[in-house]
């Protein structure tokens, strides 16, 4: 707490003596929201809210300092805020980088610990409904370096969750302290290990975490250069001693989390590979990689699996095949087992993917997919996606896209008939180069979990549509618009790795960035 | 909005002083990082503007625009490199999707260096919010221009900024 508050107090000084500093050069990026509309049925249609973040960064010479101010406000004056969500200050060389304040880091793989944001992903707090930029950072000190070989990283100070609207100001809980100490071996090897001590709000309960790694490649061990196989694994436990540090322990009752991945390179061929093991290791702090594919199709990103590392293993393997001047062939065979309340669950996919495209700037480029899979976590036994988009280039740097999806699931239900939907998307863009582009966007689904709690005592079920129209348009050099009207879908979306509920949005919305 | 407004109020007051349009993010200096390529390799924005421009691509394997964008950067890259041109991706999968940047570069034949950006410290730096966000620095180590996002045909405007950066002066290029 008082590392914090220490930290504070240096960033905030820092960046009110931000002004004296008159050959500091400044940055800036906006982001603003504006909507009309409404989100749920209780509220009214005509609301309005609006959310701004603003982010400014100073440079002097090796010093740099900055702050976020996000404010959020509505029509209806309830949970409203305007707040400094962010500020800090860093001076960095060659060789080392000290910050305080709001920070961003990652030790390992996220096994132990991670903070970062999701820049421009503007979520809504469940309930309240006020809106804020995610973002998990840490509140504290930073201190990092290298010399020759060696590199360390040490951090203290409370983490950010991401979960919530910052109405009372940021929210932060809990202490860590610890670091990453790392040392780099010859043929590009990596050996090190991690950290953490952990006390919670309260003070009432302390733990230790740590996790070893190691980052090589067998084949540029040996000397084979033709192909490449690098190599990652991290292995990570919780409240352990030191002789029981080193058991490498996997079983169900011990604290722990297993990641490895490699990949294979070899000529026109590139596979990758990972496999998990976690056990009892939702931190809050960490974020370990959750092995499921990451699709930029609507339909399928949607329809993604959210890692709960309480309890879950799996792999994750994805092969890719390229032909020059044609295209490639990517398959992704994925699978994540889990426990959650003592019952065995299933997420399962495959993924397969088709592209054609003769080159850079080719007349016309095609992709077509197909994904096969279950996702019991979710409740549904029996599921497949498949869809394609294609773009044609046409005269005046003009280009047009179509894309087509299409998605069947059966759930599950303890007694009766299973119910099955589908789910169909159609999407039309029309862009040009440095002008802009128009996007119209039509989706259907009759999942009855998202029908309107008005028509859910009729049994059969109601199809909901989703139609809306997208202009994007770049506003000289420094600003960039997108008005967005219509009705937008809710559910799970995943950017960056990072997966969060959208909330349903009826009516027009203006998005508009501006940096300096 | 407010923090818009009054960047627009800003930036329409404001009056380059060569008389250029030129505005605040072209003068800029880009700033300084350090960081491993996929392949292990370390790499420091100073050292290579040692060697001529950097062309900085935020992106990422998820990122459909990006896919596109890509091969056009690395023909780009492949024609200016003589030249001293450097194209640098900087992919911001997080650890989710770490262990398929190699294999995704390979299926695209990318050759240029791509760093793992792990915990998203360049992008804080340059302050990208969208992808891709694409940055050409000059060998001063300054901004040229900075694109967010990305529109087919849009890499001729930038190939054309890269031609301009490496043209001679026009003092040594005119005939004596």
């Amino acid at each position: 707490m008082r590392v914090a508050a220490v930290a504070s107090a240096l960033a905030i000084a820092a960046c009110a003596l931000a002004p004296v500093a008159a050959l500091a050069q400044v940055a800036l990026r906006d982001l603003a929201i504006a909507q009309a509309g409404r989100s749920k049925l209780f509220q009214p249609q005509n609301r309005t809210a609006l959310y701004d973040q603003l982010n400014v960064e100073a440079a002097l010479g090796r010093v740099r300092f900055g702050f976020r101010y996000e404010s959020d406000e509505n029509s209806e004056r309830t949970n409203t805020y305007r707040v400094f969500t962010q500020r800090f200050a860093e001076v960095a060389d060659e060789h080392v980088r000290a910050r305080v304040g709001s920070f961003y880091d990652l030790l390992g793989r996220g096994l132990v610990q991670r903070a970062f944001e999701v820049p421009d992903v503007v979520l809504a707090e469940p309930g309240v409904l006020a809106r804020y930029g995610f973002s998990r950072e840490m509140d504290g000190v930073l201190v990092e370096g290298e010399a020759g070989p060696f590199a360390a990283k040490l951090l203290a100070g409370q983490p950010g969750f991401g979960t919530s609207a910052p109405i009372a100001g940021p929210v932060h809980s809990g202490e860590l302290g610890g670091g990453e100490a790392s040392v780099r071996l010859p043929r590009g090897a990596r050996i090190g290990g991690t950290y953490l001590r952990h006390t919670n709000d309260t003070g009432t309960r302390q733990n230790e975490l740590g996790s070893g790694f190691v980052d090589f490649d067998p084949l540029r061990l040996l000397n084979l250069g033709s192909a490449s196989l690098p190599l990652y694994a991290e292995y990570a436990q919780l409240d352990r001693s030191w002789e029981q540090w080193w058991r490498l322990t996997m079983g169900d009752r011990i604290p722990h989390a297993f990641y490895a991945s490699s990949n294979l390179l070899w000529g026109p061929f590139a596979l990758a590979a990972e496999w998990k093991d976690y056990r009892r290791f939702r931190l809050g702090f960490n974020d370990p990689p959750s092995l499921t594919r990451e699709h930029g199709f609507s339909l399928l990103n949607r329809s993604t699996h959210v890692l709960d590392a309480e309890s879950e293993h799996g792999f994750q393997l994805e092969a890719a095949w390229s032909v020059p001047g044609w295209g490639s062939l990517t398959v992704n065979q994925t699978r994540s087992d889990g426990t959650p309340a003592g019952r065995e669950l299933r997420y399962e996919e495959t993924y397969w993917e088709l592209r054609f495209s003769r080159g850079p700037e080719a007349r016309f480029e095609a992709t077509l997919y197909t994904d096969r899979g279950l996702d019991q976590f979710d409740f549904v036994s029996d599921r497949d996606v498949y869809g394609g988009a294609a773009t044609v280039r046409l005269p005046a740097d003009c280009t047009a896209t179509l894309e087509l999806a299409r998605k069947d699931a059966t759930g599950v239900v303890a007694f009766g008939r299973p119910p099955s939907w589908s789910d169909r998307l159609l999407g039309l863009s029309v862009a040009r180069a440095r002008w802009g582009s128009a996007a119209f966007q039509w989706e259907r689904t009759r999942d009855p979990r998202e029908e309107d709690p008005v028509r859910a005592v009729d049994p059969q079920v109601h199809a909901l549509t989703f139609a809306s129209g997208t202009v994007t348009g770049r506003l000289g050099d420094h600003y960039n618009a997108t008005l967005f009207y219509g009705k937008r879908r809710g559910g799970l979306a995943c950017t960056a790795g990072t997966c969060y509920q959208v909330e349903p949005f009826k009516g027009a919305e203006l998005r508009l960035t501006a940096r300096f | 909005m407010i923090g818009s407004i009054a960047l627009l109020a800003l930036h329409l007051t404001a009056r380059p002083a060569h008389g250029a349009p030129a505005l605040a993010l072209e003068r800029a200096r880009a700033p300084e990082f350090r960081a491993r390529t996929v392949t292990g390799e370390a790499l420091s924005l100073a050292k290579l503007l040692e060697r001529g421009p950097v062309l900085l691509d935020f992106w990422a394997t998820w990122c459909r625009p990006c896919l596109a964008e890509l091969p056009e950067l690395e023909a780009i890259g492949r024609k200016y490199r003589a030249s001293g041109l450097t194209v640098v991706g900087v992919s911001e999968d997080g650890p989710r999707n770490f262990a398929r940047v190699r294999p995704f570069a390979s299926k695209l034949g990318l050759t240029f260096p791509i760093v793992l950006d792990e915990d998203g410290r360049i992008q804080q730096l340059y302050q990208v919010g969208a992808l891709p966000t694409t940055v050409l620095i000059d060998t001063a180590g300054m901004v040229v221009t900075v694109r967010e996002g990305y529109r087919p045909g849009e890499s001729r405007e930038l190939e054309a900024a890269v031609a301009k950066l490496l043209a001679p002066p026009a003092s040594e290029a005119a005939p004596r």
